[in-house]
């Protein structure tokens, strides 16, 4: 099953676009992992370097091992995390409305819905180093609603975004015109 | 005073335990969550391939290890106070 099977879909609804935070992200914590996994292995070669006898002590050396073995596990357990709530947090646009589904660690989960014709107006934003070079950033939606504005944080091509919102917004207003004049021509 | 070196695997077997418990959430909220695709299942057998790998070469390091061996040790204080 895939993320957008999970939203149940009204007859005339369909899926246009599925969004997740840029791939860079993701390979930015993947950095971090490899920097922590890369620290006892240079703690490893010191001491082998300078303090060879250590591993062969019968208290320390089991430690040693035993330790590095629970703390390696524990990094590629990151590393995985990392990747669960990387791929939990999407944002589901159908003709009709948005769909923000957003994980923040193992037992913090939010999903929210946005109705298309309650969005008023649409802002793109790409600030940073990072991002202007790998071109991610946030797209803000504002509503009607005195709410926080709903956020499409650290996607791809913001812009293009922002066009594509602005577009299904205004088709979305149509189609809700159409509908009120067939009800009112049929009153 | 004396302890035995396999008091180390208790600590040990906790932080297994936690890792097993965190990592099968992990797996539960990808399927719960609906995200049971071909990227989350490459990146479930690679979690799980590296978990063996990691608990393989653990093992290599740990088999030779005498786990009954007695370690001595005396208190620092109870040397100084030899005397009296």
């Amino acid at each position: 099953m895939r993320i957008e099977e999970l939203i149940h879909k009204k007859p005339d609804e369909k899926v246009v676009f599925y969004l997740r935070r840029h791939a860079i992200i993701f390979v930015g914590g993947m950095l971090l992992i490899a920097v922590m996994a890369a620290i006892p292995l240079a703690a490893l070669y010191g001491t082998l370097t300078y303090y060879p006898q250590v591993f062969g002590r019968e208290l320390i050396g089991p430690a040693i091992k035993l330790a590095a073995s629970a703390y390696y596990l524990w990094v590629w357990l990151f590393f995985f995390s990392n990747f669960v709530d990387y791929y939990l947090d999407a944002w589901v646009v159908t003709n009709d409305r948005i769909l923000s589904v957003e994980q923040k660690g193992l037992f913090n989960r939010t999903v929210s819905e946005l109705d298309m014709s309650k969005i008023q107006d649409v802002t793109s934003e790409v600030r940073g180093v990072l991002p202007f070079i790998f071109g991610y950033g946030n797209v803000f939606i504002q509503t009607a609603a005195e709410k926080e504005r709903f956020v499409f944080e650290q996607i791809p091509k913001p812009e293009e975004i922002r066009k594509r919102l602005l577009l299904l917004v205004e088709e979305d207003r149509k189609r809700q015109g159409e509908v009120l004049m067939e009800l009112r021509g049929e009153a | 005073m004396s302890f035995s070196v396999g008091l180390l695997l208790i600590p040990y077997f906790i932080a297994v335990a936690a890792f097993l418990i965190f990592a099968l959430l992990n797996v539960y909220h990808l399927i719960a969550y609906g995200a049971t695709t071909k990227v989350s299942f490459l990146f479930t057998f690679v979690f799980l391939a590296g978990s063996t790998f990691i608990a393989y070469v653990s093992w290599m390091y740990l088999k030779d290890v005498d786990w009954t061996a007695q370690i001595m040790f005396q208190l620092t204080q109870a040397v100084a106070f030899e005397g009296f």
